[in-house]
């Protein structure tokens, strides 16, 4: 079925695809030539991150500190 | 043409609902300021320590409660009358809740800032957590009920139209736009729930006076029941934004129909039972109910780090349709000269940042360190004060010209405000988060550090002191130029048939590969329901038999 999108007021004027119709637009990338490397690189740099993060939170709970006891 | 033109009636409701949310805006990000200078001990002439509080409670109510509510409220009239085609079923009933809504913000703003005129009657020092045994004005619960029932007729609304919609189109698929916003009102419905118990059947009759004491962890276990899921009631109308919007601002297209809906189904069901995550410090509830909502809340991490996954392919499949290459050189094809998007974009980022201090907060050991600390408000500051506001905020700049019929003004201002917002929660954020790590407290008008020796784990106590008191600043800055930017273009930009491009492009994946039990809301509503009642029956009863007027446990409110 349609999306709302084609009920916005601007959509297929031309019976251009909107990605023809925007001079920002190089080049249509459709579902199957699209492949994500980039999020998967921002991805694994994030789990790189969080780990790193993780390691950190050891340092501060158990090694950065002494032990706290309670006279 | 543009939304004003095609759906008058809507557009003037969703305007109504901005002006309410920019207002609490203008108001409660100036109590910020104030704060964020009056706790560091940069300046404290504004207000006195004693009013600290008052302004604290208005910081937290008018942002997290009235902005948001009030800004979700207009957001979703313009994106069920534009994906269902039609304006409101009946301006009268819609009229109504909106001023309901207005009326209890009036009680309640009322309620907190009596706290500032000398020997008043009427105050509302409570917080926004608002735990007995601190009291406010029987106005404060009132009007804070009064925009929660404003908030259900609004939803009813909404669910009047899709009902109307599916009379006329009985085979068709529930358009993203209005799904995204029926399951964030289902969500909503369930959790209210407990805020309504709560309320009405304890806080307003103890503010009355009809009942002198009430068992204190009831209440606090009612207001969590509704308090972690009105986080995602905040942040589900960002993922919409995100889902809907940010990828035709990147020049691409939404990757996929069905995983935005399958994110929005998971938090429906797992938003509420999580509550026990804000208690666990509290005595009184069994580690096995906490430990349940751990698991429930780190679960909830799968349709967040899905909505990574999706939103930023979407971005990706935009900077490639713009001539974007290579593993991370596409990002620079992205465009950051636009105010809306880079808004959107960069409260994406702070949100991945928040993400990991949330998950610190999930877990019940690793909590105990940072429970109660500065740390909580540092993370919140990342995922409502940013992830939300400056989505809200940034998106204002795509939709003011469609609801006004009038292109954008200041657009270099409009374009600094989001990158400014950006710098002062890096300051103000990574600052609050350390500190919390060293044990400074939150909810603290005067923390001293001074005049004695106390080593922070990382950076210094001036360090910290100083990057929250100009973090601050620069997020007021940023906060005045937002509002400078609308009240311009509200009033004085150039009328326009067509101020903004406002098509939204159909997804990559679209709904033709989504299955239709995605759809069937009667079904996800009740696992809902079944999940609450397993995380909530057998404590909350334990509660009431405890006596609910008659607290047997000490501590006890008096």
């Amino acid at each position: 079925m349609p999306d709302e999108a084609s009920k916005s007021t601007n959509s297929n004027e031309s019976g251009k695809s909107w990605e023809e119709q925007d001079p920002d637009i190089v080049r249509e990338v459709t579902i199957d030539e699209y492949k994500p490397y980039g999020t998967l690189t921002l991805t694994l740099i994030y789990f790189a991150i969080v780990a790193l993060m993780w390691v950190f939170m050891y340092f501060v709970e158990f090694a950065g500190n002494a032990p706290s006891i309670i006279e | 043409m543009t939304f004003i033109h095609k759906y008058p009636k809507a557009a003037k409701v969703a305007k109504a609902n901005f002006i309410v949310a920019f207002i609490a805006l203008a108001i409660g990000g100036f109590f910020g300021f104030v704060q964020a200078l009056h706790r560091t001990n940069v300046f404290r002439g504004f207000f006195n320590s004693g009013e600290y509080y008052t302004l604290l409670t208005g910081h937290g109510v008018l942002l997290a409660l009235i902005f948001t509510t009030f800004f979700i409220a207009g957001l979703f009239v313009w994106g069920v009358t534009r994906s269902l085609d039609r304006e409101p079923e009946n301006l009268a009933y819609t009229w109504s809740w909106f001023w309901l809504m207005t009326i209890g913000t009036i009680m309640a703003t009322v309620a907190i800032l009596g706290g500032l005129v000398p020997d008043s009657s009427i105050r509302a020092a409570v917080l926004y957590t608002f735990y007995p045994p601190l009291q406010a004005h029987p106005l404060f619960y009132i009007g804070l009920a009064l925009v929660v029932v404003g908030s259900w007729m609004a939803g009813a609304d909404w669910f009047w139209s899709y009902r109307k919609w599916r009379g006329e189109n009985p085979n068709e698929r529930i358009p993203i736009l209005s799904f995204m916003t029926l399951f964030t009102m289902l969500m909503w419905y369930v959790c209210t729930i407990g805020l309504a118990l709560e309320v009405v059947g304890l806080l307003i009759p103890w503010s009355l006076g009809l009942v002198t004491e009430i068992e204190p962890l009831l209440p606090r276990t009612l207001f969590w029941f509704f308090g972690h899921a009105v986080v995602y009631f905040w942040l589900l109308p960002a993922y919409y934004v995100w889902y809907a919007i940010l990828p035709k601002l990147s020049g691409g297209r939404l990757f996929s129909d069905s995983m935005t809906r399958i994110v929005f189904i998971i938090f429906l069901l797992l938003s509420t039972p999580v509550g026990y995550h804000h208690q666990y410090a509290d005595p009184g509830i069994s580690v096995g109910f906490k430990f349940y909502a751990m698991a429930s809340t780190l679960l909830l991490l799968l349709p967040s780090l899905i909505t990574l996954f999706t939103v930023v392919a979407s971005m990706e499949h935009g900077a490639r349709q713009r001539g974007g290459k290579g593993y991370l050189k596409w990002i620079g094809k992205l465009p950051w000269d636009r105010p809306a998007f880079v808004g959107c974009a960069l409260a994406g980022i702070m949100f991945a940042a928040g993400g990991f201090s949330g998950m610190i907060n999930a877990s019940m050991n690793i909590n105990l360190l940072i429970h109660n600390t500065i740390w909580v408000p540092g993370h919140f500051h990342l995922t409502v004060g940013t992830a939300v506001a400056l989505t809200f905020m940034a998106i204002t700049y795509w939709l003011l010209p469609q609801l006004t019929g009038r292109k954008l003004k200041h657009k270099t201002l409009a374009l600094i405000q989001p990158y400014a917002w950006f710098l002062g929660m890096t300051l103000m954020s990574n600052a609050m988060h350390r500190a919390g790590l060293a044990g400074v407290p939150r909810r603290t008008a005067e923390p001293e550090y001074m005049g004695f020796e106390f080593e922070p784990i990382f950076g210094t106590m001036t360090e910290m002191k100083w990057q929250i008191a100009i973090g601050g600043t620069i997020l007021t800055i940023s906060l005045i130029l937002f509002l400078w930017v609308v009240v311009a273009s509200w009033l004085a930009g150039e009328k326009s048939d067509k101020p903004v491009d406002d098509h939204i492009p159909e997804p990559l994946s679209g709904v033709e590969h989504t299955p239709a039990i995605l759809d069937n809301m009667k079904l996800w509503f009740t696992l809902a329901l079944v999940l609450v009642i397993l995380a909530y029956a057998f404590p909350l009863w334990e509660m009431v038999a405890d006596g609910i007027f008659s607290p047997g446990a000490l501590p006890r409110p008096s």
